[in-house]
């Protein structure tokens, strides 16, 4: 099956699959070794990275305050950009969708007779299943970033926005690149990498079309903002003749001045750098006094659900993100189970917020909601300061709203209105459940029960509810204190009036 | 001056130590403290499961019977979390009892947070002679921004020998209803969170939240690891006792 | 010179027009909206360095990044790059650079000398390969490739490339390439090493600064250079078990000769 068809398979259960996915993910000390070693690696380099810039928040604030300012009027801002890329000569496409995006893209591969395209890494083309589609038209697509390019080795999505071969080891990838080319390798990082190297280079020369995302479109100049550590962002949009953008409508910022802080935010989020490797501003095709660099520039921009967020009081803000990934390097469901788990193309808290909102899918996508403890680490490492921790409880309202859970938990919470909102029968249930608890106690623990109880005993013993609630002892504790007061007991720090 | 206690419905039913504690210290500081009956929850396990309806007439519970209190304080950062971040949100439509919810989040604090910034106690001449290491919860570190304060009250406990708890700021695995809904991948959290603690050798796990204190706990006996789980509260309580 | 032609657009009305709705708008807002802000924040907009500050940060976070650096005197110039180039040269086995087609390379003048020490010297421009006898090509003589130019043929066999860079980010350690004609992206992209060499007067603090320069000399959208690349430090990827590989697709040897 091909990477893209694999994608697109598991959308349908991404919601029904999760725990399934879970319980895998877990088995693999593998996977989980690797994810938690990585990203804690990336988690230092960031706070590293933060510390040496000075005052965090104030750059925090600025490049929130850029991203609000750019979808509060991005429809000024797309449409100067796209002006200005025609104005450099490149062909802008607004698509709706992913299919029309597709189409878009073999249309132009069509025209000029493309056979092999060299992908820079795109998390959009990964969005529209591009591969998959391209692999149906006999159009060989190679990606070219190397975590992409093991990945398509082996037919697999990527697990993680910047690492995307998060999950795999040099043993598997020596064996990947020995199936693929006849040759041995051994598990070495500089063998494999030399080999990928060559390997990627011939591809680079022959390709008739060069794909790559768009990190950050710059309205007042129609610049493409390519960021990458390789170079083969700046080899796709160099050596072939024909160089494609897609990108998602939201990625601008509004000149140069402000792109100068998202860069300097996203590197340092992403991966603790201060900046990355390669920054590279596209502004329009190759001019005529140019030895090198694509004679055409095709520029698609992809709505795709995204549009829908726009004047939406909660959720417009998801479109403030930049794709760094620090919400993913910090989250703890994210550290254990990895971004397979997920079951789509965004993982971790971005993916899990903006999956079900951009696929408009809150049966299966919206289920991705409960793959957090809320604990709020995404929001604190978001360069953006996106409140992802909130928008996820929003979006579990929103499943509620829709009735999409269950019966039994529905009439729960029911229950827990009444009881919970009416102090007599709150003091009638709290009794109960001191007596209805008796059967489940094993010294003074609860260790096992039926479900849901169950979900919590499987990790962790329970302990039982005491005889006496705190209210029950208040009576006590008021003639304890009385007691204290005549006798005249004071604190030695004094006393607060 | 007043304090009304909030209980918490989990320190209510579950660990009323906690709240006699907090209660015999803020009394001996000079507070006059009661305990409004009408209390039941603030509503947080509907609201972060996504039932706002309900949780919002849970809430009003809770707004009504601290309606005449002057301050109110809580052994939980995540309840008060609940209060201070999403009330506005949950009363937004309905001026009256925005008014109200904003009330009681404006007198609302936390305990470590009311000792130190309201009666500016940080050294309740408490004696601890044990390694400790803190469980900083993510409700009250995060949502309140509760980060200094409990190590302000600690650093000042005579004999306490205190080690840091690797990844801190890790989240438990609790997350309310997430240990039941996700148990597998809570479990996972849980795991990981008590082996840092383990591996400070600590007789004692310190923390400001039951939730999370009752997860961790949870699991230690679960291990059969001797490690004694307090609230903060408590070990002052008995630090002053010694 | 022509600036080449219109690019065509598609789809744009009833997609701005979706975009506008869903803001509250009833027509696409034309006009540009007020920014009470713009940029970078105060405190790090306003922070000054001498020249000697410039050069240290510079060096500090280019050596961190396994960059190397060497700083000379204006007038030793000349004798310095070129020696340098060719220890460098000898020390990697290579008998092949390319050069940007640029002033200040120029006056250095040493392509003759390298010339008589066995290297062969491309330049970018029209012609400044005519003198190379390629080795074949990598990819066989029928495809895509075989069509390009003599040039990038002959670019693409360069192992080492000599850049003289628009200007330099002292704060990121960063090289700012306005690439264009003469100063061809294949230069400091196709090889195993660069060796950017450019004055100490031309160190910005920050990124800001590189970008300001650039719309100076570019005013008009439609003149701008097709390729700006911002450099910093070797090609790298992690991407291996996060274990740190060196020179991935671009050039994993980076120099820097600062002339004071």
């Amino acid at each position: 099956m091909s990477a893209g068809g694999q994608a697109a398979s598991l959308d349908e259960k991404i919601g029904s699959g999760l725990k399934e996915r879970t319980k895998q993910a877990l088995g693999d000390e593998f996977l989980r070794k690797a994810v938690a070693y990585t990203t804690d690696k990336l988690k230092t380099g960031r706070l590293q990275a933060m510390d040496m810039f000075g005052d965090w928040e104030a750059w925090r604030d600025r490049g929130k305050a850029i991203r609000e300012h750019t979808i509060n009027h991005l429809d000024y801002y797309l449409s100067q950009f796209a002006d200005n890329v025609t104005k450099k000569g490149g062909n802008v496409y607004f698509c709706s969708g992913a299919s029309d995006a597709v189409s878009t893209f073999m249309e132009i591969a069509d025209k000029n007779k493309a056979k092999l395209v060299a992908k820079g890494k795109s998390m959009v083309s990964e969005e529209i299943h591009l591969n998959h589609h391209l692999e149906e038209r006999n159009i060989e697509a190679i990606e070219t970033d190397l975590g992409e390019y093991i990945l398509q080795l082996a037919k697999e999505t990527p697990s993680h926005l910047i690492i995307p071969a998060i999950h795999k080891n040099k043993q598997q990838i020596a064996t990947l690149f020995t199936e693929a080319s006849g040759q041995h390798f051994e598990p070495e990082t500089k063998v494999l990498a030399e080999y990928a190297r060559k390997k990627l280079r011939n591809y680079f020369l022959e390709s008739d079309i060069g794909l790559t995302g768009c990190n950050f479109g710059v309205a007042e100049t129609g610049s493409i903002t390519l960021v990458e550590n390789e170079g083969n962002g700046r080899m796709v949009s160099t050596l072939p003749k024909v160089h494609v953008v897609v990108m998602g409508m939201e990625r601008l910022v509004p000149t140069m001045e402000d792109l100068e802080v998202v860069l300097n935010m996203l590197a340092r989020s992403a991966t603790g750098q201060k900046l990355t490797t390669y920054t590279s501003l596209v502004t329009g095709p190759k001019r005529p006094e140019d030895l090198d660099g694509p004679e055409e520039l095709h520029v698609i921009i992809l709505d795709n659900g995204r549009s829908q967020q726009l004047g939406d009081p909660i959720f417009q803000e998801v479109l403030h993100c930049i794709r760094c990934a620090a919400c993913l390097n910090v989250c703890p469901v994210y550290r254990h189970v990895g971004g397979h788990t997920y079951g789509t193309t965004y993982s971790g808290p971005i993916g899990a917020v903006l999956t079900p909102l951009i696929q408009q899918d809150m049966k299966e996508a919206g289920t991705l909601s409960y793959a957090s403890s809320l604990c709020g680490a995404c929001y604190e490492a978001c360069p953006m300061k996106i409140p992802l921790h909130d928008m996820l409880v929003h979006l579990r309202h929103r499943k509620v709203k829709m009735k999409l859970t269950a019966l039994p938990e529905r009439v729960a919470f029911k229950s827990y209105q009444t009881v919970f909102g009416n102090i007599t029968l709150f003091k009638l249930a709290t009794k109960m459940g001191y007596y209805m608890q008796k059967p489940l106690v094993r010294g003074g623990m609860i260790k096992s029960g039926p479900p849901p109880l169950s979900g919590w005993t499987q990790s962790r013993f329970l302990p039982m509810l005491p005889k006496k609630s705190f209210r029950d002892r208040w009576g006590d504790l008021q003639k304890e204190l009385a007691a204290k007061n005549t006798s005249g007991t004071k604190a030695k720090g004094g006393s607060a009036k | 001056m007043r304090v009304s206690l909030f209980i918490t419905c989990l320190s209510d039913q579950m660990f009323p130590e906690v709240g006699e504690s907090i209660v015999r210290i803020l009394h001996d500081y000079g507070c006059e403290v009661d305990f409004p009956e009408g209390q039941t929850c603030c509503g947080q396990m509907a609201f972060n499961s996504g039932y706002q309806d309900e949780a919002r007439e849970v809430a009003k519970t809770l707004i009504r019977a601290f309606e005449h209190s002057e301050y109110v304080v809580s052994p939980s950062g995540s309840c008060n979390g609940m209060i201070h971040h999403y009330y506005p949100h949950l009363f937004a439509d309905d001026p009256v009892w925005k008014a109200k919810a904003q009330d009681l989040i404006d007198k609302t604090y936390e305990f470590s947070q009311f000792l130190v910034q309201v009666l500016k106690l940080t050294d309740l001449g408490a004696k601890f002679p044990h390694k400790i290491t803190y469980h900083p919860s993510c409700h009250a570190s995060r949502l309140l921004g509760i980060k200094e304060e409990p190590m302000q009250l600690l650093s000042n406990v005579k004999g306490v020998e205190f080690v840091d708890l690797p990844a801190k700021e890790d989240c438990c695995g609790f997350g309310g209803t997430f240990s039941i809904k996700m148990p597998d991948m809570s479990e996972a959290m849980v795991c990981e969170k008590v082996a840092n603690i383990c591996s400070t050798g600590a007789e004692v796990l310190v923390g400001s939240d039951m939730g999370c204190l009752m997860s961790i706990g949870g699991r230690l006996n679960k291990e059969g690891q001797p490690i004694r789980v307090m609230h903060l509260a408590q070990l002052l309580e008995e630090g002053r006792k010694a | 010179m022509s600036t080449g032609q219109q690019g065509t657009m598609r789809g744009k009305d009833d997609f701005m027009r979706n975009i506008s709705s869903r803001l509250g708008r009833r027509e696409p807002l034309a006009e540009a909206p007020s920014r009470p802000f713009i940029g970078v924040p105060d405190f790090y907009r306003d922070r000054t360095r001498t020249q000697d500050e410039l050069i240290d940060e510079f060096i500090q976070s280019w050596t961190a990044l396994s960059g190397k650096t060497l700083v000379i005197d204006e007038a030793e110039a000349p004798q310095a790059v070129e020696a340098y180039i060719r220890q460098l040269a000898g020390d990697l086995g290579i008998k092949r650079i390319s050069r940007w087609d640029h002033e200040g390379l120029e006056k250095l003048g040493f392509d003759q000398s390298l010339n008589e020490a066995g290297i062969e010297v491309v330049t970018w421009r029209e012609g400044g390969a005519d003198h190379i006898e390629l080795e074949g090509l990598p990819t066989g003589q029928d495809g895509n490739w075989a069509k390009r130019s003599h040039l990038l043929h002959a670019a693409e066999q360069c192992r080492l490339g000599v850049v003289w860079p628009d200007c330099a980010i002292a704060n990121t350690s960063t090289l700012a390439l306005f690439s264009q004609g003469g100063k061809g992206r294949s230069v400091s992209l196709l090889t195993e090493a660069i060796v950017a060499v450019f004055r100490a007067d031309q160190i910005v603090y920050r990124m800001g600064e590189a970008f300001a320069l650039f719309k100076k000399q570019y005013p008009n959208v439609a003149e701008m250079p097709s390729s700006l690349n911002l450099i910093t430090g070797p090609s790298r990827s992690a991407d291996i078990e996060n274990d740190l590989t060196i020179g991935i697709h671009g050039p994993g040897k980076v120099h820097a000769i600062i002339l004071k």
